[in-house]
């Protein structure tokens, strides 16, 4: 059987649970906002992480990124491609010999083709001569042979009977010389070097014509391996740039988190700031019925800064003294105005024991405590009049709730005019909205619109 | 089934004025605007020192409050407005939790403290007999197995139905009425007493 409801037979309000001491509201809204100030630091970190990774990646991709040798030598016993210097690829077919290092190239013998990006200087010394070029594409043969009549049509190479460089240039233009004597020779041309010194070689062009029109590329085994060395080339190019373009993406990326984590670290703007409000800032506040203030602690005797606030402050030691007094007349006009209300409200004995502090919230608690609907009239009233689109009245109110919140949204600026009297309005106004002074803040959320 | 809104209990009756935060606030507060849930917080402050203190049984719950109202705060973009219960039966739920997990933590031989406040200085007599009731009401619930206490205080003095329960304590709606049955069933023996002479005063 269902025993049923027990308060029907028993007050169980006669339990009396604990009540919210005074401020608890504040307190958890200062957590509030640590939580919130926590999980905006935490999205800056993800978003730089969401950056440094890829970063990260990426130079790691760069690192990893196959780089050619520096320095090496190489006897081609079959032909091969691979990354010579800096910035050179090459295919030296078999029997040729070359050693190089960094840009600088010795070919002894053989036949190699070069692939050479833009750049400093790259030089290929031979027996007969050198070749020096900026980026371009050209091959050389070295040897004692006498060009064949594949090498004559395919316009790329040379012969000699004894030592000889022949230098055939694809791309670009090169500078052949030998002692003293150099030509330049460019796309399309040839040059030989020997004993009789450098020159152009005057029937390459007719040699590299009759190729075009009577021997197919893909029946050239060197144009096919420039074929496909163009096509490395440009890969590479390809892939080089666009890590390139990728890194300089991310570095921009990064720039921009750093600068917000910067921001971050050099800490968000002063919360005492969105206390400081302008007859805009009230109109925005009285459409919600919402009171925001900022009030100087009280103290009888007033405030004094340690030396580290006063440092913050930037204000001379003579000039605790100005502050203190400030402080103290801070004290002295809250509570003229607040203890007869809390006397009134309460008794003079309890007013006396609560002091200006506690004073007004018990008188506004006590208030509107069941009565959010005057609470709330109130605080839109209060937020209008601080606008100026509801007059303010000439003389104190009659409501003690009206006359707390016009007090406490009033305390700070009379405390500044006070300061600003004796430090100058810029300093004073710096003054009571700094982090250093003794004050709180309060906002009292209003019902929304009307 | 026992209509738990169906009462009219003076405590039903004050709570019947207080009414539960306007959607409007609420929907700040979903969006987690810091004012509208200052406004919650203060709407709602007694109803959560009220569950943790009884089912806790403790006086200084400020802590507990405290981490109720920021769990409310990071859970509310997930309130829904339209199907989720009344926020009151919500934070009453984030708050028994905690309760609950409190008192698991500490162990189940930690004593409850009494949970009535010391009467100073002369009361009247009715004052008197309120707080020896409450007295008496804390240290019967104070017997209870803490599962039990929960559902007794949500059901009896937070107004949660057997299903709002079940939901807050995490096990079946069959469980939650038991527990609620056998509360009620040890109360009314422990507390006697003090239903009786009412009964009589009824009739």
């Amino acid at each position: 059987m269902d025993p049923g409801p027990l308060r029907d037979d028993l007050n169980l309000e006669a339990w009396e649970p604990p009540a919210p001491p005074q401020g608890f509201a504040e307190r958890v809204m200062v957590r509030v906002e640590a939580t919130r100030r926590a999980s905006r630091r935490a999205r800056i970190v993800r978003r730089s992480a969401a950056v440094m990774i890829p970063l990260a990646a990426a130079a790691a991709a760069l690192l990893a990124w196959p780089k050619p040798v520096s320095h090496g030598d190489v006897s081609a016993e079959e032909r091969r491609t691979f990354a010579l210097g800096s910035r050179a690829t090459v295919v030296a077919e078999a029997g040729s010999h070359l050693g190089w290092h960094g840009d600088e190239v010795t070919q002894d013998r053989g036949d190699v083709f070069y692939r050479v990006e833009p750049g400093a200087r790259f030089r290929v010394h031979t027996p007969a001569g050198d070749v020096e070029v900026r980026g371009t594409c050209f091959r050389v043969k070295v040897g004692v042979e006498p060009m064949n009549q594949r090498d004559m049509k395919s316009g790329a190479v040379g012969a000699a009977l004894s030592a000889m460089a022949f230098v055939g240039v694809y791309e670009g233009k090169v500078a052949v010389s030998r002692g003293a004597e150099s030509v330049e020779v460019g796309a399309g041309e040839a040059a030989r070097a020997d004993a009789q010194g450098v020159r152009r070689e005057s029937d390459v062009d007719g040699a590299k014509r009759a190729f075009d029109t009577r021997t197919a590329p893909e029946d050239d085994p060197m144009l096919r391996a420039n074929a496909n060395l163009a096509a490395s080339v440009k890969e590479y190019k390809k892939r080089l740039e666009s890590i390139e373009a990728e890194r300089r993406r991310l570095e921009e990326r990064l720039e921009l988190a750093n600068a917000q984590l910067g921001a971050t670290d050099a800490g968000p703007p002063s919360p005492n700031k969105a206390y400081d409000l302008s007859n805009e800032d009230w109109n925005e506040l009285a459409k919600e019925g919402t009171v925001k203030f900022r009030m100087p602690c009280s103290n009888e005797k007033g405030w004094v800064p340690s030396t580290a606030q006063r440092d913050n402050l930037g204000l001379a030691p003579d000039d605790v003294e100005v502050l203190r007094d400030a402080y103290a007349r801070s004290y002295a006009r809250v509570w003229a105005d607040i203890r007869p209300i809390c006397a009134e409200v309460l008794s003079p004995e309890v007013a006396d024991k609560l002091g200006p502090t506690n004073c007004p919230n018990a008188i506004v608690s006590i208030l509107t405590s069941s009565d959010w609907a005057r609470l709330s009239k109130t605080m839109r009233d209060v937020a209008e009049m601080r606008a100026g689109t509801q007059p303010l009245p000439a003389q104190p109110p009659a409501d003690p709730v009206t006359r707390v919140f016009l007090r406490w949204t009033a305390e700070m600026g009379l405390l500044e005019q006070d300061l600003a009297a004796q430090l100058g309005p810029e300093q004073a106004h710096r003054i009571v909205y700094s982090d250093s002074i003794c004050a709180w803040n309060s906002t009292w959320p209003g019902s929304g619109a009307k | 089934m026992t209509n738990e809104r169906a009462s009219s209990s003076p405590r039903q009756a004050r709570a019947a004025g207080d009414a539960e935060l306007d959607r409007a606030t609420l929907a700040r507060c979903k969006s987690q605007d810091p004012l509208a849930f200052r406004l919650f917080v203060g709407r709602y402050e007694r109803t959560v020192f009220a569950v943790l203190g009884r089912i806790s049984g403790r006086r200084d719950v400020e802590d507990l409050a405290q981490e109720t109202f920021l769990r409310a705060y990071a859970a509310f973009p997930q309130f829904d407005l339209d199907h989720a219960s009344r926020p009151s039966t919500w934070i009453v739920t984030i708050a028994a939790r905690l309760a609950l997990n409190e008192r698991s933590r500490q162990g189940r031989s930690t004593p409850l403290e009494d949970a009535a406040e010391p009467v100073h200085g002369v009361t009247p007599e009715t004052e008197r007999a309120r707080a020896e009731l409450g007295d008496a009401i804390a240290s019967a619930a104070a017997s209870l197995p803490p599962d039990q206490r929960a559902a007794f205080v949500l059901a009896e003095l937070h107004d949660l139905s057997t299903a709002e329960i079940a939901s807050a304590l995490g096990v079946p709606e069959n469980t939650a009425k038991t527990r609620l049955h056998r509360a009620r069933e040890k109360l009314r023996q422990l507390l006697a007493a003090w239903i009786a002479p009412n009964d009589e005063e009824e009739g």
